[in-house]
């Protein structure tokens, strides 16, 4: 795809962001919340074994 | 909180419960109406992260364990054997009267009833069926049915004589169905003489002489339950059901309460981002940026040396491909995410244990896309029914019954899919949340690690408005 067609399809473009603007909040939202916990120091990997056996069928 | 910030947060929160308290009226796989709606399009994609990110508090606040992992199934009634064969043999026969229509009736596509019994009544109203009722398909299957009475007629005739079919490879897991959902999408979106009559009859007989073959190399139920693309396609809708079919027996369980119980074997994931990839891309073909990108992909295929023909089918072929792709990177994105919460476990293990929640997203962007279909063109069966070879004959009377395009508006029609998009993604997000908490040992990890299922759910959802929207502006 050229530059020419991007730019001359702008509109569908920018109408699309609309729908992208949920996800990046969300995500960035999520990115932030990691990060502080991340500098709280939680993370406690060798504590991380469950005991409840997932069953799976066909 | 200040009194600004309790206003706003009340604003978000109206916004969401008008956007899905409205009541239902159309857009669909290529019949869409003029909608009127009170707030633009892209406000629905809001308010329905708005729901998904609701939902997520929710289940962390409320759904402290796991419930779902292990369901009690109710034994309701038994059925008769004889009924079992009953429903195979009417499989088989109406399997062969489609395939005789396809040859011998006309092959105008609207007045034959193979396209539409295809199209409309199997790709589309069976998952429907199959999410509330079970999985009906497998009692009406015909290459099961054919499959099964050969394997009875060999066992009686040749005694302990008949030969042990071949152990199911593991690798091969699902990928058959994979290929199989894979070629039939492309024939309804892309190829280039789907509708005709006779070249569906030559693929319907194509595709039962692979399961046939299958069965008879690997057994019945070994290749049926792996293999068969649309008995395992139907078969995964059927899980979100209430109703559970076994054993030639009807068992209740939970909504939802047999996607837990899916056996993540190879091609799983691929074949769940191939459901909801292949209608992503019937959503997005109907959309002005595909139609503005096609030109040029035709023109790129055509400098190549194809006729204009098999040019659109290349870039279609492209098109189909890429969205698979692009469903497949998305969860890969979210996986990616929960390996970093807690002990890090393999992507692929990750990528597993949380495929059944896909299985509702499929469904949901199945009612999402194809509901418009069914409402409106599944009504022609009562006209094809009474002529099904389109000859002129008239046997029920009804030949003559048209569409009422008038008994759901198009408005309507986007809040069932808008509502379809919502309650599919909160089923998802549930299972993804049940799962955690069976696999996080910490209920902090099991929601941190949700966190990026969140996302994903949110960008599977905004996704599905975005194409629905793009269709509905063509």
């Amino acid at each position: 795809m050229t530059p020419a067609l991007i730019l001359a399809h702008a509109g569908h473009w920018l109408a699309g962001l609309l729908y992208l603007a949920p996800v990046l909040i969300v995500v960035g939202a999520l990115l932030y919340q990691s990060w502080k916990d991340r500098r709280r120091g939680d993370d406690d990997p060798d504590d991380d074994v469950s005991d409840i056996e997932v069953s799976q069928g066909p | 909180m200040s009194s600004a910030a309790r206003r706003a947060r009340r604003a978000v929160v109206g916004v969401a419960a008008v956007a899905l308290a409205l009541p239902a009226s159309a857009s669909a796989h290529g019949l869409v109406g003029k909608q009127d709606l009170p707030i633009p399009r892209w406000l629905f994609a809001w308010a329905a992260a708005v729901v998904l990110v609701a939902s997520f508090v929710g289940l962390a606040v409320l759904w402290a364990q796991p419930r779902l992992q292990q369901v009690v199934e109710r034994r309701r009634f038994a059925i008769p054997r004889v009924l079992e064969v009953l429903a195979g043999a009417v499989g088989v026969a109406f399997f062969a009267f489609a395939v005789y229509a396809g040859f011998a009736g006309t092959q105008a596509a609207t007045a034959n009833i193979l396209p539409t019994v295809i199209y409309v009544y199997f790709w589309v109203a069976i998952p429907f069926l199959s999410a509330a009722f079970g999985d009906v398909f497998r009692a009406f299957n015909p290459w099961l049915a054919i499959g099964k009475a050969t394997g009875w007629a060999a066992r009686r005739l040749g005694g302990d004589t008949a030969p042990e079919p071949l152990p199911y490879p593991p690798w091969l897991g699902r990928w058959p169905a994979v290929v199989g959902v894979l070629v039939f999408a492309w024939v309804e979106l892309v190829y280039a003489n789907k509708d005709d009559p006779s070249q569906l009859a030559v693929m319907a007989l194509a595709y039962a002489a692979v399961q046939l073959v299958g069965m008879s190399l690997y057994g019945v139920q070994a290749w049926s339950n792996r293999a068969d693309a649309f008995g395992v396609y139907f078969g995964f809708f059927a899980r979100v059901s209430p109703l559970h079919w076994r054993d030639r027996a009807l068992y209740t369980r939970p909504l939802l309460g047999g996607c837990p119980s899916l056996r993540p074997v190879a091609g799983t994931v691929a074949l769940l981002c191939t459901m909801i990839g292949t209608t992503s891309f019937d959503g997005f073909s109907q959309g002005t940026t595909w139609n503005s990108i096609v030109p040029h992909l035709q023109d790129f295929f055509a400098s190549l040396g194809l006729n204009a023909e098999h040019a659109l089918e290349a870039a279609g072929t492209v098109g189909i491909v890429v969205m698979c792709c692009l469903i497949g990177l998305l969860y890969r994105l979210g996986i990616l995410g929960m390996q970093t919460v807690g002990r890090r476990r393999p992507a692929g293990e990750l990528a597993g244990a949380f495929a059944h929640t896909l299985i509702p997203i499929a469904l949901a962007y199945v009612v999402a896309h194809y509901f418009s279909l069914l409402a409106y063109q599944g009504q022609a069966i009562a006209a094809l029914a009474s002529d099904p070879l389109g000859d002129g004959s008239d046997l029920l009377g009804t030949a003559a019954t048209g569409i009422n395009y008038t008994w759901i508006s198009a408005t309507g029609i986007w809040y069932v899919q808008v509502g379809a998009l919502v309650l599919g993604h909160v089923a998802g997000l549930t299972l993804a949340h049940d799962r955690a908490l069976a696999l996080y040992a910490k209920a902090r990890d099991a929601m941190r690690s949700q966190y990026w299922m969140l996302a994903v759910m949110v960008a599977f959802t905004c996704l599905g408005l975005w194409l629905l929207s793009a269709a509905a502006q063509q």
